[in-house]
């Protein structure tokens, strides 16, 4: 698995300066830090399809896994991964529960065999997680017409070409040169930041 | 037929990623380009990494996330000042306090100049930070500090610790007098 989160979240030292103020106890620290990783932690529980009560539990969960790892986590560019194979980790544990069902019932695969399966989908899960996390970032950094273009395009469900054109005044013809020269400059951004 | 330069190549690479099928020239230029190629893998990925979908975590849960770190807020003493007793009336000079609430003291020293007050001290050890204004004052190796400000109004602070705040009050709040046996400074 390529090295996750190689800045594009924060700059490594922000978020070392981050840290060693939470665990200094430092409350607006703690908060710009949850602020930060709210929609991300919950984003991870929701793609699980979980109801909202156990979305809910494991984003809380998680956040108080943090509370009292905060000492423990040796380097700040690993938190994010961290908390993306946390929230895996807790939302699949919540599937199993919601589905009442275990491979190991089954007789079909021994635990190790279950813990393993679960340790490599929550890795997925958590590079997912990531992926998605910086580019949303790199859209942000992107900002201005490209931005708004391509969120349209991609994010928007059931967006035509011409109501992209309706609402950012582009028009329709000249909306497929633009968004290829929207997504190259993201592109450039991703690269900067080593999400490639 | 002519070969397409990559620079053209943008949006036809655009619409592989996307899921349509390329055309028979781009197919060529492909096979034989590894810029392309990997062009083309980047959009895919990027694309991918789009289709994954968001959620806004609800306001309720950040709250609660967020309370998971309230220190416990208390208000330091002052034990000792170098100010005269009182009758005596504090008239702008230097002068020392110290301050304390259970175990841990701290000395403060308040010096005039010309921007206003001094505030300098030093942490009792490398566990405490001092906070002012929402920030966190840097220290020497000592563990040192000091702050400048127009008036002694505004020369309050925090020691923070993990689990902890503690208030030290501003240097215009304090009395002047020797709270230990009234004889004089005991700074």
């Amino acid at each position: 698995m390529r090295l996750l989160h190689r800045g594009m979240f924060q700059r490594e030292s922000d978020l070392t300066a981050l840290i060693e103020r939470c665990r200094a106890g430092d409350s607006a620290a703690w908060e710009v830090l949850v602020d930060r990783f709210a929609d991300f932690v919950y984003s991870v529980a929701k793609r699980y399809r979980l109801n909202s009560d156990d979305a809910d539990d494991v984003f809380q969960q998680t956040f108080q896994a943090l509370h009292q790892s905060l000492n423990r986590i040796e380097n700040p560019e690993t938190l994010p991964k961290w908390l993306a194979v946390t929230a895996s980790r807790l939302s699949l544990k919540a599937v199993r529960i919601q589905q009442r069902t275990t491979p190991l019932q089954s007789g079909e695969a021994d635990l190790t065999e279950v813990l393993e399966a679960e340790d490599a989908s929550a890795e997925a899960s958590a590079l997912q997680a990531c992926e998605a996390e910086e580019l949303h970032v790199a859209l942000v950094k992107l900002g201005g017409k490209c931005q708004s273009l391509l969120q349209m395009l991609y994010l928007v469900e059931d967006s035509s070409y011409q109501s992209v054109s309706d609402s950012l005044g582009i028009p329709v013809g000249a909306i497929g040169p633009t968004r290829a020269r929207c997504l190259e400059k993201l592109r450039k951004i991703l690269v900067e930041g080593g999400f490639f | 037929m002519l070969k397409k330069s990559c620079r053209d190549l943008g949006e036809a690479l655009v619409e592989i990623a996307e899921g349509k099928s390329p055309a028979e020239t781009t197919v060529r230029h492909l096979e034989t380009c590894p810029d392309c190629q990997r062009r083309l893998a980047e959009l895919r990925q990027m694309f991918g990494a789009m289709a994954t979908p968001r959620f806004s975590a609800p306001a309720n849960l950040v709250r609660a996330a967020k309370a998971l770190m309230t220190p416990r807020v208390a208000s330091m003493r002052l034990l000792r000042t170098s100010l005269q007793l009182s009758g005596a009336r504090y008239s702008g000079q230097d002068f020392q306090a110290v301050f304390g609430h259970d175990e841990n003291e701290i000395r403060v020293l308040y010096a005039t100049v010309d921007q206003g007050w001094e505030v300098t001290g030093r942490v009792p050890g490398p566990e405490w930070q001092i906070r002012r204004g929402g920030e966190i004052l840097p220290a020497d190796s000592d563990g040192r500090f000091f702050f400048t400000v127009p008036s002694l109004a505004e020369s309050g602070f925090s020691m923070v610790s993990p689990g902890i705040e503690l208030d030290v009050p501003s240097g215009d709040q304090l009395s002047g007098s020797d709270e230990s046996d009234g004889s004089g400074p005991s700074i």
